[in-house]
């Protein structure tokens, strides 16, 4: 299951008062030109190897049909996250300090609860360790999410919105 | 294999269509030939011998992906595929060409380095490749359909993510322009590998991998890229960076630079079932027209007119999608086009009986139809024009022969400063020489020579040394080791030749866009800086001459400069080609030297050419020769360079022919 733009079907859903708890990457499709380096940057970040399969970010072309023939699939970070609910060894949790939600692998049972509850299907799992995956906004590297790093059209089609950043916003619109 | 720490996947795949197996073997050692041309020539040296044609179940074809396929290195998503190309004329003869897109990272992923293909099967057969799980499956519900029903079917039936290399009706044809082509637009394109395809009765090679690409150095890797990235990232230009969005889009996977690469929307007329087509290059020809008019006389007095192409208006992209969805190449409507307007000038307005109305798209839609199919005369078309002007001498033969002759190797001549764009000495002497010793069209896998034209002062032409820009000049120097190579003239012309040979085998075996490597101008942000660089007093517009080196040493593990890719790596590969098409086709210095009546034409800005005598042309071959370390009588490999190369038992074999 994928969104043509996950940030916008998420912004139909009125402000929740505690949206300032997250940070997440943006995709617009608009500007993606599909050379799915965000896949590439992902898998080397985390497993080191070019893998598309083990990615928590995936581009998909459509090149033969549709309005709009791009989308993506990628963690948007939720609020409230249907995920952390769905969860039934509570191996999901939130990072403090980049409001990513994070897979526990060692407490992680791969039974994919969190896949069917996410809107947009965004945890995979990994075809070796059968766990769950998802993206965690690169947590554990201080130049943020490699997607977004690698991105020709970084701040376009794929854009950081860190923690600090969400929450000013939040409190504009409080 | 061992010396490799990631790229590579170390396996190919070997399917023999007729006794319907499919095995695993190891990939040709990446220290001794790099990549997929050595890989491919390999093969066909080992595999294909004198007396088979491009049709024969003996015939192979290769689809190979390099070690940077299906990691993010700018541009890195293509397939190189080898094989004896059809529209070879007089005789086909060894070829390579590729294409972008997402089916060589895919079956990187799916755990190899290529898939070669033999034999002929019983019925139509397309090859699924998943992983490990690899079979033939029955093509005959897909046999007959165009290239988007046959992806869209196969896409359906296998998986969404699954990628595909397929042949239109005209590859189940054998058009000797026919494509092998993936999505709406990426393919191997002018040389007729579709009919390959076809004869061997493969519709289509379908592919999912859930694997990836190992990389021996992966903070080194990115660290490289992300370095390379900024050196490369104005494309073709060498201006700016990519900043515009949909329907600008890559044409192949990890391409991250600036391009003219783009979706158009479809109003699909002709129904072959796409909302989208993907424009590149020459594809506007339909609706918006093609390269410029020739004017030019002989030195024995012939005068020849070829009108531009003006393009069909919107119903054009329509029938572009046609040609693309039949399975041929996009370049139809430029060579034909051509040809039927010049004769509509000389007062020619049908063959055959049959009428032109080059400004009617339904007239196209028909013609084209016909080709694809090998309907009444379409038959003949099918053949190219080289062949049909055989069969059917309408014209003048220098006008036919103007557009492709046997000097385009029977494709249709392109940066000759003639048929297509100016090329203003010495950029079509380049030209000349490397047609002399190519089997196909030579432009798509040098352009980088070419590029440099737009510093010359394009479409002007310097007639003086003291003219060409001292950046010009000092880029000149670190490429070929000679200012000498941009005068105009032929002179150093052996050396330029030579090294875009080496670079173009290195890129592809990469493999890496022909539009972007190697990195000869770096990238400026505005065009301003570019023209203040270039009027400044001292400074730099040289790239990075070995990028490619740079990440092929943190993504394989192996530790190799630029300089050894080019000799001897790349050196052994141009030999080893060349080698192939001496045993099997009699490629000698009479073969090479067939260029020479078409360079005999003016150029179209300076007005130069090759004299009546072509004595100075002649000259240039023997210092090409001579570096090379080939025979100046017979134009072939010495058995000396041959062992110097490490191709003793290929020179073993030649001394034998030779006796």
């Amino acid at each position: 299951m994928t969104a043509s733009n996950g940030s916008h079907r998420h912004s139909e859903k009125p402000p929740n008062p505690t949206a300032g708890a997250r940070g997440r990457v943006r995709f617009d499709p608009k500007w993606c030109r599909t050379c799915r380096v965000c896949e590439i940057a992902c898998s080397i970040a985390h497993e080191g190897v070019a893998r598309p399969a083990v990615a928590r970010i995936a581009i998909h072309f459509n090149e033969f049909d549709g309005e709009s023939p791009i989308t993506g699939t990628l963690c948007v970070q939720c609020p409230e996250a249907p995920c952390i609910e769905a969860c039934p060894v509570d191996a999901l949790v939130r990072d403090s300090r980049t409001g990513a939600v994070r897979v526990l692998e060692e407490v992680c049972i791969g039974c994919m609860q969190c896949q069917k509850a996410c809107p947009w299907g965004a945890p995979q799992r990994h075809p070796d360790r059968r766990l769950a995956i998802k993206c965690d906004l690169c947590s554990d590297r201080a130049d943020g999410p490699q997607c977004v790093a690698m991105c020709p059209l970084a701040g376009k089609a794929l854009t950081y919105e860190p923690l600090a950043y969400v929450s000013e916003v939040t409190d504009e619109r409080r | 294999m061992s010396a490799a720490k990631g790229g590579y996947t170390g396996r190919m795949l070997r399917v023999d269509l007729d006794a319907a197996t499919i095995s695993v073997e190891e990939t040709p050692d990446p220290t001794v030939w790099l990549g997929p041309r050595g890989w491919n020539a390999l093969i066909g040296w080992n595999e294909v011998g004198p007396g088979v044609g491009p049709y024969d179940p003996e015939n192979r074809i290769i689809l190979s992906a390099g070690p940077l396929v299906g990691t993010c290195a700018p541009t890195s998503g293509r397939v190189v595929v080898s094989s004896l190309m059809p529209r070879g004329y007089p005789q086909p003869m060894w070829a390579s060409a590729t294409m972008g897109g997402y089916w060589g990272a895919e079956l990187k992923y799916a755990g190899y380095d290529g898939v070669i293909v033999q034999g002929r099967a019983s019925a139509p057969v397309y090859l699924l490749i998943e992983d490990d799980r690899v079979s033939l499956e029955d093509a005959s519900d897909l046999w007959g359909k165009g290239l988007y029903a046959t992806q869209r079917t196969l896409k359906e039936r296998h998986g969404q993510q699954h990628q595909v290399v397929a042949i239109g009706p005209a590859g189940e044809n054998r058009v000797r322009f026919a494509t092998i082509a993936h999505r709406l637009k990426n393919a191997v394109g002018n040389g007729g590998f579709g009919g390959v395809f076809g004869a061997k009765n493969l519709k289509a090679i379908a592919v999912r991998g859930t694997g990836g690409v190992a990389l021996a150095d992966p903070a080194g890797f990115v660290s490289e890229v992300q370095r390379v990235w900024q050196i490369a990232r104005g494309g073709i230009g060498g201006v700016g960076q990519i900043d515009v969005g949909f329907p600008m889009v890559a044409c192949t996977h990890g391409c991250t630079v600036r391009c003219g690469a783009r979706m158009e929307p479809l109003t699909d007329h002709y129904g072959v079932g796409t909302s989208y087509k993907m424009s590149l290059c020459v594809d506007s020809s339909w609706a918006r027209g093609s390269h410029p008019e020739y004017r030019g006389r002989l030195q024995s007095g012939e005068e020849l007119h070829i009108p531009r192409p003006s393009g069909l208006g919107p119903l054009g992209t329509n029938v572009g999608s046609l040609v693309e969805d039949l399975g041929m190449t996009t370049w139809v409507y430029d060579t034909w086009c051509r040809y039927f307007s010049a004769l509509e000038e000389l007062g020619i307005h049908e063959i055959e009986g049959e009428a032109f109305a080059l400004d009617d798209p339904e007239w196209w839609r028909q013609w084209l139809t016909r080709v694809a199919l090998r309907e009444g005369l379409g038959d003949d078309y099918a053949e190219g024009l080289a062949r049909f002007y055989e069969k059917h001498p309408v014209g003048p033969r220098y006008l036919a022969d103007f557009i492709e002759d046997a000097g385009s190797r029977g494709h249709g001549w392109h940066r000759d400063g003639r048929a297509m764009e100016p090329h203003p000495s010495p950029f079509w002497e380049y030209s000349a020489l490397l047609y002399a010793v190519s089997t196909r069209d030579v432009t798509p896998s040098t352009h980088d020579f070419f590029f440099l034209n737009g510093l010359y002062g394009y479409p002007s032409a310097p007639k003086d040394p003291s003219e060409i820009n001292a950046r010009l000049k000092e880029l000149a120097v670190a490429l070929y080791g000679s200012e000498e190579a941009v005068y105009p003239g032929d002179a150093y012309i052996e050396h330029v030749t030579a090294y875009h040979q080496h670079r173009t085998i290195i890129k592809d075996s990469m493999a890496l866009c022909d539009w972007v490597f190697p990195l000869t101008r770096r990238t400026f942000d505005t065009r301003e800086d570019l023209e203040r660089e270039l009027a400044a007093e001292e400074g730099s517009i040289i790239g990075d001459l070995g990028a490619e080196a740079a990440m092929y040493r943190p993504c394989t593990g192996i530790d190799v400069s630029i300089h050894e890719l080019e000799r001897p790596i790349a050196e052994r590969i141009v030999n080893l080609e060349r080698c192939i098409d001496v045993r099997n086709c009699g490629r000698n210095r009479a073969i090479d030297e067939v260029v020479i009546p078409h360079y005999q034409w003016p150029e179209k800005t300076d007005g130069t050419h090759i004299s009546a005598d072509a004595r100075e042309f002649r000259a240039l071959l023997d210092r090409y020769y001579s570096l090379r370390g080939w025979d100046r009588e017979t134009g072939w490999p010495t058995s000396e360079r041959l062992r110097e190369l490490g191709l003793g038992e290929v020179a073993d074999q030649m001394e034998t022919l030779r006796r």
